[in-house]
């Protein structure tokens, strides 16, 4: 092979070469740009999992998903004498501030909660992201930390507490968030327009390595389950008699009738062994084989899935988790559509010298994430708007905010405000509201006042095209 | 590379040669530096004639009305110690040396004392096991086995009075 330096010592240099092509390689493995949309939509899975074992007691406890996540199980817990409490190292660390062996008393793991649960709101919303991920991730890792401090411990959680903390160091509030959307809103209003989101989604190398991180993190944890096995048990793992051991001792004792069945079922028990053992010992193939992830994903799930219909041990999060794998999933979806017709668009015609039609038009984009809307601002594109509309006049459109549909149809006002509701799937709750008896008389009558009362900017050279 | 990606690299690799040495450091429960722990759960081998149990434990009240269970929750015990002492005080699987019974016996009657929901007066252990045969599980299992009943004395009303108060 040439050696393109042009120097001599050529297996010095081929090797620098082939150095050079390993850290390009892992560049592109932890940093090539991904979406920042795809960053947001783990935000709000993880979170959304937390919250839900947070504020559902019967799934944190009596399931038994994360009982760190209980605030029974935490008053509970105080019940317990002094000696028992044993503090792990992630508690100590959380506790330094009142000190490493400090035992934490019910209030503190009250309001400990409530600060979680409110930054577990925050986060889904995406306000205040960053702090409010900040307050879950510290929140939620305490209360489990604690309860693990009592000599008891389970795996569930540990790869969400993970994550959490991951979300916290990066942009995953950049989309899908309030503090998204107020930034648009700021930006609006300091410049004096509206800016539509580009149709591209906006790709960053820090959206990247979190989803690499968790998908590393998932397959060490599977090759840990399925090495302990191989290490303890030996090829005696896949004799069925372990799996059936396994299987009535939690199907009798946690009342799983599924379970007491299968434990008598010895071929389908060792084909079952065969299966966990590969899928466990073979889920890094994904990491590598992106086409894969598919076949990982729905084989983990149903691994998750059947220990808990028979064995009553739940894994929930480790199925929130596959999330990571949304951009593998997608690229390589058996159900992806191809060249699917692109759909219709409707023209919101608005008053772009109206600091309120331009922060509603800013909002309007925001729900907009299939990209139907398309936004004319009268005041400097009259000519794109009268061709749209040839029977609306300029001043008509100062009035009130105009939606042209795809078929040429023109809606003005609360009509028109209606219209989108339809379109855009986040203001479909709206529907029913929209439903009621005189919904549109009242509607309009607020929406003409509004319009009458709204401000506006004086018309400037630059931007008056009418 | 840009710092922000060099310190990004950083946090990966430490998380990742965390989680990994504790994989790798041994096949046995290895938790205590939760969240990084490794995943040996249901990993021993088991043959046929291995024996699974359901075991409870039963507490008669002393105002003479029906045995009532006792659990975990209400022995201020975590549920694998609560049923590790269990199983040694009723020698279910009838391999436990007589001493180690005997301080389960103790350990247990000093729960219940201190934390019966009402007074009690005796207790015992039951249990049912059920052998991993050639074909699976076998079914219905042994009969039910009682332990016991061992008696409680009477504890100094004051302090049982105030750890069920403080339950």
């Amino acid at each position: 092979m040439a050696d393109p330096a042009g120097a001599g010592g050529g297996g010095g240099l081929g090797e620098g070469g082939g150095v050079k092509r390993l850290l390009e390689r892992l560049d592109r493995f932890w940093f090539e740009p991904a979406r920042l949309t795809d960053l947001a939509i783990v935000r709000i899975v993880v979170v959304a999992m937390e919250l839900l074992l947070l504020l559902s007691p019967y799934l944190a406890d009596t399931v038994g998903a994360c009982v760190g996540c209980s605030l029974p199980y935490q008053r509970w817990l105080v019940t317990l004498s002094g000696d028992q409490y044993r503090p792990l190292p992630t508690m100590q660390v959380l506790m330094l501030p009142l000190g490493r062996h400090a035992r934490p008393e019910l209030m503190f793991l009250e309001a400990v909660w409530l600060a979680a649960v409110v930054g577990g709101v925050g986060a889904l919303i995406g306000r205040y992201t960053r702090l409010s991920l900040f307050a879950l991730a510290a929140g939620s890792t305490l209360l489990t930390a604690h309860a693990y401090s009592y000599g008891e411990r389970h795996h569930p959680e540990a790869l969400l507490t993970i994550m959490l903390w991951t979300l916290v160091l990066v942009p995953s509030g950049a989309r899908l968030s309030l503090d998204a959307l107020l930034f648009r809103v700021r930006l609006a209003r300091a410049t004096g327009r509206f800016h539509q989101r580009p149709p591209e989604p906006e790709l960053s190398p820090h959206a990247r390595w979190p989803l690499r991180l968790m998908q590393v993190m998932l397959s060490l944890a599977y090759f840990s389950a399925g090495y302990s096995k191989l290490m303890n048990g030996g090829l005696a793992w896949l004799n069925g008699y372990t799996l059936a051991h396994y299987i009535a001792g939690d199907a009798i004792v946690r009342g799983s009738a599924f379970g007491v069945w299968l434990a008598r079922h010895m071929a389908l028990l060792r084909l079952m062994s065969v299966g966990a053992l590969v899928i466990e010992l073979g889920f890094w193939v994904v990491l590598f084989w992106p086409r894969l992830v598919w076949l990982g994903v729905v084989a983990g799930a149903g691994l998750h899935v059947g220990i808990y219909v028979l064995q009553r041990a739940p894994f929930p999060q480790f199925i929130a988790l596959y999330v990571v794998f949304i951009d593998e999933l997608r690229r390589y979806s058996p159900f992806r559509r191809r060249a699917a017709k692109p759909a219709p668009v409707w023209t919101v015609v608005y008053d772009g010298l109206c600091p309120l039609c331009i922060r509603t038009m800013t909002v309007l984009d925001a729900l907009d994430w299939r990209h139907r809307l398309a936004f004319v601002d009268l005041e400097r594109d009259w000519g794109r708007a009268a061709a749209l509309a040839p029977g609306l006049s300029a001043g008509a459109a100062r009035h009130a905010m105009h939606v042209v549909a795809p078929d040429g149809t023109v809606y003005r006002g609360y009509a028109a405000f209606r219209r989108l509701a339809s379109v855009l799937p986040l203001l479909w709750p709206l529907a029913p509201l929209m439903a009621l008896p005189l919904a549109d008389r009242v509607g309009s009558a607020v929406y003409d006042g509004v319009a009458r009362n709204r401000g506006r900017i004086p018309c400037r050279a630059e931007t008056c095209a009418v | 590379m840009s710092l922000s990606k060099t310190l990004a690299a950083a946090y990966c690799a430490a998380v990742i040669l965390l989680q990994t040495y504790k994989v790798f450091a041994t096949t046995a429960y290895n938790e205590r530096h939760w969240p990084f722990m490794n995943y040996p759960m249901y990993s021993a081998a088991y043959g046929p004639g291995d024996r699974v149990a359901e075991v409870k434990l039963v507490v008669r009240p002393c105002d003479g009305g029906d045995p009532e269970p006792f659990t975990h929750a209400d022995a201020r015990l975590i549920y694998f110690q609560f049923r590790k002492a269990v199983m040694q005080a009723g020698d279910v699987l009838g391999n436990t040396p007589p001493a180690t019974s005997a301080r389960a016996v103790e350990f247990l009657r000093d729960r219940i004392q201190r934390y019966a929901p009402k007074p009690a007066c005796g207790w015992s252990v039951w249990s049912k096991l059920y052998e991993i045969g050639p074909g699976g599980l076998e079914l219905p299992g042994l009969p039910w086995k009682k332990a016991g009943p061992w008696p409680i004395p009477p504890a100094p009303a004051a302090a049982a009075d105030s750890a069920r108060a403080a339950g």
